[in-house]
């Protein structure tokens, strides 16, 4: 990210740019949905020779079930993510001010009333850093969840192109669902994986701060 | 910011303004404080961008924990916009506001202070024995306005009453009345709505002794001055300064429509 964006405006970027990334996980996921019932259909059509292909797609449903619920889970996360990042940044804002009033009245009278007010203030902006990375780190444990349900799905596709192929009939149609699976998965996998990197970078920005 | 005292006897005020720091294109704000005793009221403590320079400049006199009351005349930026900076260093202190604007005034990034709605129809505050009385200016110009007099030391702070729009850098002082007039004029004839609500307040102001009066933007009056601004005040149309209609142009209009 460019080094002359401030901390809040690239947490707020990564908080829209998650929450979009997310919305395409929703969309695919409902797609693979869609592909399920087509799959069932085509599987029952088949009969006797996709007998193995029909709890495949029992299981590509209930993935794409948790994907979707996941995506609702850290989407609400994601969008407290801007709520927290004004916040932070408030704090941090705050002490600095105090601060700069600090040295400019080093030689008023009454200075030294200013100290427990920035003590307070410092101890506030630490507490409200701590929570946000808690914040963050909790989101980047919810993506590394998804990330396990899409690495199961991935081993599907590969079992469900192994059915595919002892269903002679239908081996074109069970292929066609096989693919479509696949391809789902790994498009889900690259939006997953740039929201965990985002989110990792945005921590590693936080922690970098300094705001005792 | 400059620091000048214009009272000290048993109390003291101090107004703060003129700030060389202040950021170009925002209005030059009059910040007011009354030491009495242990207690201290900052009157219209002035808008964010001036809160550095102003808690500087009041660290000169008082220590933090001293500032008990703050005072919002009304609901404008440049009065009040400050609450949630102040807030932090003065979480024990209260607000006295007019009632109407408590939620407004919220906006201000406000969570801890207490409030103090001031009624209608104005009361009285007692700072550590020295009284204070928040006059009704509703109209002169939010609908909800208080002004603040102390009778001891014979001052009237009257917010946007008497304000001018002037040069940096300006005298705190009117030196020269009849050439002040310019100043003001087209303020308060554009910032005051009511002639009926202007009459109200000079009315009740006529009935105090007053040799400060002391507005939230440019000069103060002292003296003579007082009762030459309040003469002036009552001749002069208020709620006006607005574009005269086209009316050649709108009856142009009207009769088209008319023959149409």
């Amino acid at each position: 990210m460019p080094e002359t964006l401030t901390t809040q405006a690239t947490i707020l970027i990564t908080a829209a740019s998650v929450t979009a990334e997310l919305n395409g996980v929703n969309e695919i996921a409902k797609d693979m949905t869609l592909g399920v019932m087509n799959a069932k259909t085509i599987s029952h059509r088949a009969g006797e020779s996709a007998k193995g292909f029909q709890p495949i797609t029992d299981y590509i449903e209930q993935v794409a079930r948790e994907v979707a619920q996941s995506v609702v889970r850290i989407s609400g996360g994601a969008s407290v993510l801007s709520r927290l990042a004004v916040s932070y940044h408030h704090s941090g804002k705050l002490l600095t001010l105090y601060r700069r009033v600090l040295k400019d009245a080093e030689d008023a009278t009454h200075v030294a009333s200013l100290i427990p007010v920035i003590t307070m203030l410092s101890q506030e902006a630490q507490k409200e850093q701590e929570h946000f990375v808690r914040d963050l780190e909790s989101l980047v444990r919810q993506l590394d969840a998804m990330k396990n349900t899409i690495r199961s799905s991935k081993v599907i596709s590969t079992i469900s192109r192994v059915e595919a192929a002892n269903s002679d009939a239908f081996r074109k149609n069970l292929e066609v669902v096989a693919d479509d699976l696949e391809s789902s998965t790994e498009k889900i996998r690259e939006r997953v994986q740039r929201c965990h990197h985002q989110l990792s970078d945005v921590i590693a920005l936080v922690q970098r701060e300094d705001v005792s | 910011m400059k620091s000048t005292s214009i009272y000290s006897e048993k109390h003291q005020w101090h107004v703060f303004g003129r700030d060389p720091k202040k950021v170009d294109g925002i209005v030059d704000t009059n910040q007011y404080m009354i030491q009495s005793g242990d207690r201290t009221l900052l009157l219209d403590p002035g808008g964010i961008e001036v809160f550095a320079s102003m808690l500087t400049a009041v660290l000169h006199h008082v220590r933090l924990e001293e500032i008990t009351d703050l005072f919002a005349s009304h609901q404008d930026p440049d009065i009040i916009s400050s609450l949630g900076l102040w807030e932090q260093a003065l979480p024990h202190a209260r607000l006295h506001t007019p009632w109407v604007w408590e939620g407004f005034i919220r906006h201000f990034g406000s969570k801890k202070i207490e409030y103090v709605p001031i009624p209608d129809e104005g009361e009285i505050l007692d700072l550590n024995g020295l009284k204070l009385r928040f006059i009704p200016a509703h109209y002169l110009h939010a609908s909800g306005n208080f002004h603040v007099y102390d009778a001891k030391a014979k001052i009237l702070m009257s917010g946007d009453v008497g304000a001018a729009l002037e040069e940096p850098g300006a005298p705190m002082f009117v030196e020269n009345f009849e050439r002040h007039v310019d100043k003001m004029k087209l303020f308060h004839q554009r910032w005051m709505p009511s002639n009926r609500a202007k009459q109200d307040w000079i009315c009740r102001v006529r009935e105090l002794e007053i040799d400060i009066l002391a507005p939230q933007h440019g000069r103060l009056f002292k003296g003579e001055d007082v009762q030459r601004f309040l003469d002036w005040f009552e001749a002069l149309e208020v709620g006006l300064a607005i574009p005269e209609p086209a009316s050649d142009t709108a009856e142009a209009e009207l009769e088209a429509v008319a023959s149409s």
